[in-house]
């Protein structure tokens, strides 16, 4: 039944922002608040699907439409919560939108730094005949991170991270890819939202470093494909449909202004080399930080973050693929899920019995992240309070030797059965649904089955690798027990298993400051071979083999 | 013989078991269409619910089809010689542009488990096919998958060339897949969207009926 429409624009007051805005008929609540520069959290673009866009109507709630009765509990569509998305207000209203607390407006976003940085930090200066400034970005899906380097000496005077802007179109690269194809006016919108961004964060970071942003002579980036393509304002449309193959591998070096840069208008930008595929040059700055080649033996390196890649390396033979691996591990399309920021569950123990909880920077626990959900999920299952299959024991069936505290937290209602980590949290309980759990295994299980595929293309055994290098957002925070307890990665690798943090922003770096290492990352795309795994049998069946947990 | 202990072993995933079950159900004079109709589908009924409460998931649920397989394969030469019919007949596919088909068979296991006919048109598969298909009268209800948003549109052509190709309306569409919701489904004038394999069920019986 169609909503009768109002006439006039309504008024809605956003409760404890001091801010009102106007809705137009036909508008969605959604788009009204977005169309006035304000974040919303979304992980479907508005879609009604993902249930991230909850917000609390303090009077004149709007009819609860299907979407809100599928993603919302009874008493939560009782209580005047609604999506944005799906809610069309037909008269003056006030409403709050959790996520645009000032709690939650005052995010930070860390900067990964591991052993391999600190190794990059002592090692001694490259030399080198460059003078000025350059900056090495990384431009993730979900973060990008702009390092500032004194080129003279190599060395690192600042770094900026910050959410990419582009998140506002959607979670995972085939949203933008959607958003950037519908005309030349939206795909320059996406390129020119990063480039400003970049360029924001990065003059604020010159100032702060008393450095004119007019010094900074060189850039070079690095990104999965689609991020490429949206850099340099080429429509990635083809990396969306079949067969999924990118427009260039290999970036000509570029003015700032090519891409909309004012203050860096004059800098060289090099957007380093994509393997193939999705595979960008976030992985090759990857393997060349790592010296992949160089290593002896077998080894592999994953990249856990938005997308999942993995590259196998034996000698001089290399091969990677990308893992449609879905964001669960963003937290995405789970209940309680959330990115990780402050008040994001990082660490999920049992300690003498009793749960214990530990989020980023030790605020009151909103939501899960993705170490946070990987450790809640490998600890029921440890307890077996979910099986080997993934579904829940009932809660009577919870075996007798899980202590009180975890056993009073199984619970089963007319949803399903579920397993509650934390009452009361600012969005509501912070619970793990059946359906979370399935999530988790759609996730992790192409992962797995990439490696397997890996393996059968170079005709190696699980066996013989030798070292596991995992980078990434999710990579660097989930601990190696998870990986293996997951099922990511092979039971043979336990005790090979090194966290490397953002070793893209680390190859990005080492290109900036040596010709040698840029001339080294061309051949590294050129010689990484992207196995295709959509069509491969081998693949469907290790993907389904390992849905279960090991 | 016990039939139902049949039923639990396609319901449990035992393909051999179910195979032996079947061929001994063969033997003793028991009908090939009773064990189909009294068996086999009641038994992926269950395991379809099962799916559907998110007890079953992706690998219960392809162990259970290959045991139903198998005795397909036992009873398929005797309901064909016969006068069996089946429920209805299908067509599935996955849209243009999009190679992911896991959902796709899923919906197949469903709609065969539940004695509907299917042919599988594969993955890419171009809006004139589908059209194709639908002239050659292969069957009464056409079922689209996507995966990625991306495919959408190529969804929207399908339905169009479907419609141009079937100008009585006899032919059905339904659609599903990730970014598939009901409001797109309206939008593009499907006759029906379903969240899960099961649901594709459901809207088989709504739309087409049921032997």
């Amino acid at each position: 039944m169609p909503s009768p429409k109002p006439e006039r624009p309504v008024r809605v007051t956003l409760e404890g922002m001091g801010l009102e805005i106007e809705v137009n008929p036909g508008i969605s609540l959604f788009e009204a608040v977005r169309k006035a520069g304000l974040a919303i959290d979304s992980d479907c673009a508005g879609k009604g699907t993902c249930g991230q866009c909850r917000v609390h109507f303090l009077e004149n709630v709007p009819p609860a439409k299907a979407e809100d009765e599928l993603l919302l509990s009874p008493e939560e569509v009782a209580d005047g919560w609604r999506l944005a998305c799906q809610a069309f207000p037909q008269s003056d209203c006030r409403i709050l939108i959790p996520q645009a607390t000032p709690q939650a407006r005052r995010r930070k976003i860390r900067v990964l730094t591991t052993a391999v940085e600190e190794e990059l930090a002592h090692s001694p200066a490259q030399r080198t005949t460059a003078t000025g400034y350059g900056v090495a970005i990384d431009v993730g899906t979900t973060t990008v991170v702009c390092y500032l380097m004194d080129l003279s000496r190599s060395l690192q005077v600042g770094v900026s991270a910050f959410a990419n802007p582009q998140k506002a179109f959607g979670p995972d690269v085939i949203s933008r890819i959607t958003y950037a194809h519908r005309s030349p006016r939206e795909l320059r919108e996406l390129q020119h939202r990063l480039t400003a961004a970049i360029e924001r964060n990065l003059v604020a970071l010159c100032a702060e470093r008393k450095i004119a942003p007019e010094s900074v002579s060189a850039m070079t980036v690095v990104g999965n494909m689609t991020m490429m393509h949206i850099f340099r304002g080429v429509d990635p449309w083809s990396l969306g449909v079949a067969p999924y193959e990118p427009v260039f591998l290999e970036s000509p070096p570029l003015a700032g202004r090519e891409l909309g840069f004012h203050r860096f208008a004059g800098a060289q930008v090099q957007v380093l080399p994509g393997i193939g595929g999705h595979l960008g040059s976030d992985i090759v700055a990857g393997v060349l930080a790592l010296d992949l080649p160089h290593r002896p033996g077998v080894s592999l390196f994953m990249d856990l973050g938005t997308n999942g890649e993995v590259v196998l390396c034996s000698g001089s033979i290399l091969a990677g693929v990308s893992c449609a691996a879905g964001p669960a591990f963003e937290g995405v399309h789970i209940h309680s899920g959330m990115a990780a920021f402050p008040g994001a569950v990082e660490r999920v123990d049992e300690v003498d019995g009793t749960l214990r909880l530990d989020t980023i920077e030790g605020a009151e626990p909103i939501g899960l992240c993705g170490s946070g959900l990987a450790d809640a999920v490998v600890l029921l299952v440890r307890r077996g309070i979910l099986l080997r299959s993934g579904r829940f024991v009932a809660p009577d069936q919870v075996p007798p030797e899980v202590p009180a505290d975890l056993r009073r937290r199984v619970q089963e209602d007319g949803e399903g059965r579920r397993f509650l980590l934390h009452k009361n949290g600012e969005r509501g309980d912070i619970v793990l649904m059946q359906r979370d759990i399935r999530e988790v295994q759609l996730a992790k299980a192409p992962m797995r089955a990439g490696v397997e595929v890996l393996l059968n293309e170079c005709g190696l055994a699980a066996a013989e690798i030798e070292a596991v290098y995992v980078a990434g957002a999710f990579g660097s925070s989930i601990r190696s027990e998870s990986l293996l307890a997951l099922g990511v990665v092979p039971e043979s690798v336990r005790g090979r298993i090194h966290a490397v943090g953002n070793t893209a922003g680390l190859g990005a770096r080492l290109a900036l400051t040596s010709p040698e290492h840029l001339a080294e990352a061309g051949e590294l795309a050129r010689s990484i071979r992207h196995v295709d795994l959509v069509l491969r049998d081998d693949f469907r069946e290790a993907f389904a083999e390992n849905i279960p947990f090991p | 013989m016990d039939l139902e202990s049949l039923k639990q072993k396609v319901i449990d995933g035992d393909a051999k078991g179910v195979t032996a079950l079947t061929q001994q159900a063969l033997d003793e004079g028991i009908a090939a269409q009773s064990i189909l109709n009294d068996v086999l589908i009641p038994g992926m009924g269950v395991v379809g619910e099962l799916f559907e409460k998110n007890e079953y998931f992706v690998p219960e649920l392809l162990l259970a089809a290959r045991a139903m397989y198998s005795a397909l394969d036992l009873l398929r030469p005797r309901l064909q010689a016969g006068d069996y019919k089946p429920a209805g007949k299908a067509i599935v596919g996955t849209v243009q542009g999009d190679l992911h088909d896991i959902g796709k068979k899923l919906v197949m296991i469903m709609l065969e488990g539940n004695g509907y006919e299917v042919v599988d048109l594969g993955t890419d598969v171009p809006a004139e096919r589908f059209a194709e298909a639908v002239k050659e009268g292969s069957g009464q209800l056409v079922g689209l998958s996507a995966l990625l948003t991306t495919t959408l549109p190529a969804m929207e052509k399908a339905v169009h060339a479907i419609r141009e190709a079937d100008p009585t309306g006899k032919v059905k569409v339904i659609i599903g897949g990730a970014p598939v919701t009901q409001a797109f489904a309206d939008s593009i004038g499907a006759d029906g969207y379903g969240r899960d394999a099961t649901a594709a069920v459901t809207l088989a019986r709504k739309l087409i009926g049921d032997a």
